[in-house]
């Protein structure tokens, strides 16, 4: 490429140089167009003769040129030395000039020759270098290649494969384990290369598919962790979702003596309470655990106040009141600052019924019993109430006198030790109400004996039988009495409804009804039937354990009222009646041997009744009441017929005979009939 | 707390022991309570008087009401259902032994017609010879040898129960519910005379009716009473010549002589003692409500008088004729 740029430039040196000749040679275009084409002919020619001839021929015609100037030189000089001014001389000199000019066109030719060889010689270099040049870069490419594959080799031989980390599984059990499509027995057998890839693949199938189980463990935890975590939240925000609910039913759970949190109290407040109440607590928890776990026994009271109260029981009376005092201003809820306050009222009025702060609540099926222990005195009180609830029981009848009479006269009136009879007098005046009565049972729960005279401390003697004993006879009076309060209500409305057992026993009709059974007292029964006061005192019966109520039955015109007295362990005592009948004059025990035989079998138990029935035994005495009122009131209308003597002064008897009676009278107190045959439908005499 | 039982009791019948020192009372429970007068009437006696007055022993001998029953030689004779059972006194005036049943020595069937148990009762029983006059409740006296244990005979003529009988030589009265009282001979089977004191207008009270619940003789004159007041009747002439306590308004269950007086236990809280003329000397009021039994010592100086009937009390009257002691029968 680059020699013919080369050629050109040669080529332009030469025009170059030929226009140098023109002007030289002024001639005409043509003449020009001529000299062009000459000189390029010459240049040429000189090319060749540049290439025919080499420089030492060249050097050696200029050396002999240049020594044949040299010679004409001296020649001249000679000849110009020489002094000789002639024309020949001249001459000579002229010839020789000419001469010498003539070299010198050799001269130039050589130059230029040697000019063209040059420029030839350098072209060549210059192409040679060039190609030198090339062929150096395509080296140094190739070198360079070549360094770059082997470090490239050398990359590839330090490569280190992963699967050279893989554990794989032993090719024995690969071959037994991997199927044929992946192990190729026969190719793998022999290469190596293959039995890894064949391994590896295996490797890779297997934990494409553990991974696989992997994911779906993963996700299926995954699951489940979310599903913790959210039920974590939930019951995180439950927690105090709950304390706050907690919050609010604790007035509830007061008000209805739940234990649902105090149970965990229970035992701390157990290490604070007086020893009377611990034993009591804990022989009859013990004896819940064991035998009953109906009932439920719980602690009732501050812990506060009970530290409180332990820190200064044992100084004197103006130092409680002070702690009452003090420990009132202490009070949080506005609830216990009030009953604080009515405490310490009471406390100050009455020091001496100092009551512990903590009391003992045991929950007997509807009932909830409250024990409480009076410091000074020294006694354990009772007091029950009904758990509260609104089925239309009333509560009144289920709470009164509940407790009385547990035990033969232990009615809860009188202190239960000598040493503070006195004292607990004032206890008796008013108070006993409140604070609960102090049973006897109680005492001996507590582990107080009272037998002797001295005040006894408590005795860690425990009678195992005798909370059994107490507690069956709770069980038993809280039972029959809930029992008894629904038969009350059924009485109230006049219902005489038995069980067919009981209902053989009678008639199937019977006239006279009862019209009211309205609950009474004491006092407005001895107002009512001074005969009632003559039974009660025969009977020496304390009327506190008895409950009263008034009954009035009805046949027309007869109306038969009837005065009854409820013992508190009924149906295990019977009722008392008192009758009073008001037809054709009054008529009672006093003056009617008729109504005191009423009476008498009324009241008098006769046959048992059998225990699942055995609370019907008012009802049964009301029906046998009304029968007896169908009875008397027949009766005395066919002695009245007969002339044997009736109430009735009329003409014609209210009542007419129904009843098949096969003697009216008998006996010398001429008692009426009162046994009713089943079988024969007959009124008998006994 | 005593037994309510004891409150409704009513002593229906007494008899005194041979000796007169034991008191036997039958109560419409069917039982029989024996009470020790002789030590409540010691002077020296110690110990608790109170457990005197309860009885030393008592027994059930029916389960219906002992309307009878007499004391003949030393046997207690109790009229049970449809027998008569004796008792040995020696036995009864034993204390009391918990283990021991009281049980009879001997019993006469006798015989009575069962319908319903009306007709099995003995209502009345008083003594005779060795023998005693049994009125049951089949209307009828029944006089029964008590040595051979058989019914020797019987009288009828009564319509409705029997309250009361008195026996004078083989004059027999009985007083009937049926408002007539029946004078036997006692060797004949059918009433010599019949009264009916309702009949008589100074008598009659219709509103108590015209039963007749007392009747007692002695040799000239026959009192009897219930429903109609209390009439004196002279025997020879069957007439009534005095009605006594005119002015009581309850009927009449008991009456007996006394010397010169008539003993009347009323129904109602009183015993009169009265003259044949009429004249009322005690008026007494009783710790029972009505007067079914009184019951008198013969032999004793005392004459102690017992006085049964509604409630469990017996008062027991001395001389004076006021109620001195009053014992208590349980059942």
């Amino acid at each position: 490429m680059s020699k013919p740029s080369k050629t050109k430039r040669s080529d332009s040196e030469s025009i170059k140089q030929d226009p140098k000749k023109s002007k030289n040679d002024v001639s005409s275009l043509a003449a020009a167009s001529k000299v062009k084409e000459f000189c390029k002919n010459f240049m040429d020619i000189e090319d060749k003769e540049v290439e025919s001839r080499t420089g030492e021929s060249d050097l050696k015609i200029f050396k002999e040129t240049c020594c044949e100037l040299k010679r004409l030189m001296t020649d001249i000089l000679l000849l110009k030395t020489s002094g000789k001014t002639d024309e020949e001389t001249s001459k000579k000199i002229i010839e020789k000039r000419i001469e010498a000019s003539l070299l010198f066109v050799t001269l130039k030719k050589l130059n230029r020759i040697d000019k063209l060889r040059l420029k030839k010689a350098r072209d060549t270099t210059h192409d040679a270098k060039q190609r030198v040049d090339t062929f150096h870069l395509q080296l140094e490419n190739l070198l360079y290649e070549v360094f770059h594959l082997k470090k490239e080799v050398d990359k590839c031989l330090e490569f280190k494969s992963k699967d050279e980390d893989i554990e794989l599984v032993p090719v024995e059990e690969f071959y037994q384990e991997a199927p044929s499509s992946i192990s190729k027995m026969e190719l793998t057998k022999s290469n190596q290369h293959k039995l890894t890839l064949a391994r590896l693949e295996w490797e890779f199938e297997q934990r494409k598919r553990l991974s696989e189980q992997c994911r779906s463990l993963e996700q299926n935890r995954e699951k489940a962790s979310s599903e913790i975590s959210q039920k974590q939240k939930q019951l995180e925000s439950l927690l105090p979702r709950l304390t706050s609910i907690l919050e609010s039913t604790r007035p509830l759970q007061e008000e209805l003596n739940l234990p649902v949190e105090r149970i965990k109290f229970q035992k701390e407040l157990a290490v604070l309470l007086p020893d009377p109440l611990y034993i009591l607590y804990s022989q009859i928890k013990a004896f819940i655990e064991a035998c009953d776990p109906s009932l439920q026994i719980s602690i009732e009271g501050g812990m506060e106040d009970a530290i409180n109260f332990g820190s200064k029981n044992k100084t004197g009376l103006d130092e409680i009141l002070e702690d009452v005092d003090s420990a009132e201003s202490d009070m949080e809820t506005e609830y216990e600052t009030n009953k604080r306050a009515a405490t310490s009222n009471k406390m100050k009025t009455d020091w001496q019924l100092t009551r512990h702060p903590l009391r003992i609540q045991l929950k007997i099926e509807r009932v909830v019993l409250n024990f409480t222990y009076l410091t000074t005195l020294n006694i354990v009180t009772v007091d029950c109430k009904p758990v509260q609830q609104d089925d239309g029981v009333n509560q009144i009848c289920m709470i009164d006198n509940l407790l009385s009479g547990l035990f033969p006269n232990d009615h809860g009136d009188e202190s239960p030790s000598w040493v503070n009879c006195f004292q607990a007098r004032s206890m008796i005046n008013g108070k006993i109400t409140e604070q609960g009565k102090p049973y006897l049972w109680a005492q001996r729960l507590a582990g107080l004996d009272f037998n002797g005279i001295v005040k006894s401390t408590p005795q860690s003697f425990i009678n195992t039988e005798f909370v059994e004993t107490v507690i069956l006879a709770l069980k038993s009076r809280i039972t029959y009495r809930f029992q008894f309060v629904k038969v009350l209500h059924l009485l109230e409305k006049g219902e005489l409804d038995l069980n067919q057992d009981s209902n053989a026993t009678f008639p199937p009709t019977i006239y006279s009804r009862l019209v009211s059974w309205t609950s009474s007292t004491y006092e407005e029964c001895l107002v009512t039937s001074k005969n009632l006061e003559r039974l009660l005192n025969f009977l020496e019966v304390n009327p506190k354990s008895l409950s009263f109520y008034k009954a009035t039955l009805e046949r027309e015109s007869a109306k038969l009222l009837a005065m009854f007295m409820v013992p508190v362990d009924y149906p295990n005592s019977t009722p008392i009646c008192s009758l009073e009948l008001n037809w054709n004059g009054k008529h009672n025990r006093e003056n009617s041997e008729i109504i005191r035989r009423i009476e008498a079998e009324v009241n008098v138990p006769s046959t048992e009744l059998p225990p699942q029935h055995k609370v019907d035994l008012l009802t049964v005495q009301l029906k046998k009441l009304s029968l007896h009122l169908d009875l008397i009131t027949e009766i005395d209308g066919q002695l009245m017929k007969k002339g044997g003597g009736s109430w009735q002064s009329q003409s014609k008897p209210e009542f007419a005979a129904e009843k098949m009676i096969p003697q009216l009278i008998k006996g010398h107190d001429r008692a009426y009939p009162t046994k009713y045959d089943t079988g024969s439908g007959f009124f008998l005499h006994h | 707390m005593p037994d309510i039982k004891s409150f409704y009791v009513t002593v229906l019948s007494q008899a005194l022991s041979p000796c007169e020192e034991f008191l036997a009372a039958g109560t419409n429970f069917g039982n029989v309570n024996i009470f020790n007068i002789k030590s409540l009437y010691a002077e020296d006696e110690q110990g608790p008087r109170e457990s005197l007055t309860l009885p030393q022993k008592c027994f059930s001998v029916s389960t219906k009401p002992l309307q009878a029953i007499t004391s003949l030689n030393d046997n207690l004779l109790v009229g049970g259902k449809n027998c008569i059972e004796a008792f040995s006194w020696n036995q009864l005036v034993l204390p009391q032994n918990s283990d021991e049943k009281v049980k009879p020595c001997w019993k006469v069937d006798l015989r009575l017609p069962t319908d319903f148990g009306t007709k099995e009762t003995v209502d009345c029983m008083i003594n005779g010879e060795n023998s005693t006059f049994v009125a049951c409740g089949d209307n009828n006296v029944h006089h029964v040898d008590l040595e051979y244990g058989k019914v020797k005979q019987t009288f009828s003529g009564h319509t409705d129960f029997i309250h009361s009988m008195s026996l004078v030589g083989n004059q027999l009265s009985s007083a009937s519910e049926d408002g007539t009282v029946c004078i036997w001979d006692t060797r004949k089977s059918k009433p010599n005379h019949v009264i009916t004191p309702h009949l008589e207008s100074k008598l009659n009270r219709p509103h108590l009716g015209k039963w007749v619940g007392a009747v007692a003789m002695n040799e000239d004159w026959l009192v009897c009473g219930g429903g109609p007041h209390l009439g004196l009747y002279h025997l020879r002439s069957l007439t009534m010549s005095r009605v006594l306590l005119e002015e009581d308004v309850h009927g009449v269950n008991n009456v007996m002589f006394h010397e010169d007086n008539i003993i009347v236990g009323v129904d109602g809280p009183f015993v009169y003692h009265c003259l044949f003329s009429g004249d009322i000397t005690v008026k007494m009021p009783t710790s029972p409500l009505r007067v079914y039994s009184i019951c008198l010592q013969k032999k004793d100086t005392n004459k102690l008088l017992f006085v049964g009937g509604s409630g469990g009390d017996i008062d027991i009257c001395t001389s004076s004729k006021l109620q001195d002691q009053v014992i208590r029968c349980l059942s």
